[in-house]
């Protein structure tokens, strides 16, 4: 294998990295890996800070590659009506690459700040119930290539999916659904993302959908006032990626499916969310010669405040 | 220049004075949800059913948004009620349309207000 096809090899790792980071629910409670239609008050933001760890090793190869991404993605949303919310999100990333040379194993590794994702979400559809509430909201949101796509190291520039940026500027879009009660939650969505190419290459474009159930496990009956929650949380990714474009030419050993569960825990409070999820993948069915990802642990805290004097 | 006395007579001035208690007693029999309470006197509460909240974390943004009402005291969520409880200075004027303007504002849909 040509060190020169590695960008395709891992791209479906990263984005799907990127991607579940980037609809983290930036809103109400709500799933810990995608998005919510639940609402951000008027007026009001939320600041989530989240830590990502993934690993893949499953080369098929004798390249022996093994793969590690630390993200660290920060996101805020703001309630700009009761119905139509703005989230902004920025990563950090540390990337790196170990494996096989003729010369010995080697480890190829960038870090710094990603790509800047601007999200709309519109509350087109509420049923509200004492205790409950159903909601529709389709999102759109653009992709600036804000972080750097240049890094080098010893060998040369790094492969494009090892740089913290991706250079393009690129387009999302999708619906998520929401039902709610007081003890559970079902959370799903839909969406396409489409890449475009920048100095030569251009990552698959993207199709998702994802679901989540959270139950509340504690306390089991509610009490006076606003008692903090834990939510027992279970969630699904599915995510189906085209080839990656080298100077027009689709990448073999690029794109695919792959179906990502995991399960996690979620303390609820009145100002403050402290979470995590462990994911391993389901099915992973990989064109060519991609590494396989082992699992993902993700903990966070989103934490809610207000412009409102009161 | 010379003033003459006034004077009324038995029969109609008891016939005022059974309208004017009639009016005082009608008046505090009216629903008090029906009404756009003027706090009088001692604090007021406003219990008020708020549609669509089911998670600790968005009763933060109701507590918000009826906190900023003029003259608020305090407020108090019931989540397992689905409900707000609003305390009011003396002589605040507020009216039901506010409190279900700063429910909406929170995302969510007010529903029945009873003053207390």
């Amino acid at each position: 294998m040509k060190v020169s096809s590695l960008p395709g090899r891992y791209a479906l790792l990263c984005l799907s990295v990127l991607l579940g980071l980037f609809l983290h629910g930036d809103a109400l409670a709500g799933p810990i890996t995608f998005d919510t239609a639940l609402p951000v008050a008027s007026r009001e933001g939320i600041l989530r800070g989240q830590y990502v760890l993934v690993r893949a090793t499953g080369d098929p190869t004798s390249l022996g590659r093994s793969i590690t991404v630390h993200a660290a993605p920060v996101a805020l949303a703001y309630g700009v009506t009761p119905r139509l919310a703005l989230f902004g999100i920025v990563p950090y990333f540390d990337k790196s690459l170990k494996m096989n040379t003729p010369s010995g194993r080697i480890k190829r590794s960038a870090s710094g700040f990603g790509d800047l994702l601007f999200l709309g979400r519109y509350t087109a559809y509420a049923l509200d119930r004492p205790g409950s509430t159903i909601r529709l909201a389709p999102f759109a949101g653009v992709k600036i290539p804000t972080g750097r796509d240049d890094v080098s190291d010893g060998p040369g520039r790094l492969p494009r999916p090892l740089q913290p940026g991706s250079g393009s500027w690129d387009g999302l879009g999708g619906v998520v659904f929401t039902w709610q009660t007081l003890g559970w939650e079902f959370d799903a969505d839909a969406g396409y993302r489409k890449n475009t190419a920048a100095d030569g290459f251009r990552f698959g474009d993207q199709a998702f959908t994802d679901a989540s159930f959270q139950y509340r496990v504690w306390p089991r009956r509610l009490g006076a006032g606003v008692p903090a929650y834990v939510f027992a949380v279970a969630e699904s990714n599915l995510f189906l990626q085209g080839r990656d474009r080298v100077g027009g030419v689709p990448d073999p050993d690029s794109g695919g499916a792959r179906w990502i569960v995991g399960l996690g825990l979620q303390y609820v409070t009145e100002r403050f969310v402290i979470e995590g999820i462990y994911q391993v993948p389901a099915v992973q069915r990989l064109n060519g010669n991609a590494v396989e990802t082992d699992h993902s642990l993700s903990v966070g805290v989103r934490w809610e405040f207000s412009f409102l004097s009161s | 220049m010379t003033f003459k006395p006034v004077h009324i007579n038995r029969p109609f001035g008891r016939w005022i004075g059974l309208v004017l208690a009639a009016t005082a007693l009608a008046s505090l029999a009216a629903p008090p949800a029906a009404r756009s309470g003027p706090a009088s006197g001692a604090s007021r509460q406003a219990v008020v059913a708020v549609n669509g909240m089911s998670c600790p974390f968005c009763a933060y943004g109701v507590k918000k948004h009826l906190s900023a009402l003029p003259g608020v005291k305090s407020v108090q969520v019931e989540m397992a009620k689905g409900e707000a409880i609003v305390e009011f200075a003396p002589e605040t004027e507020v009216t039901d349309e506010q409190i279900q303007r700063a429910v909406r504002a929170a995302g969510f849909t007010p529903g029945k207000i009873e003053w207390k």
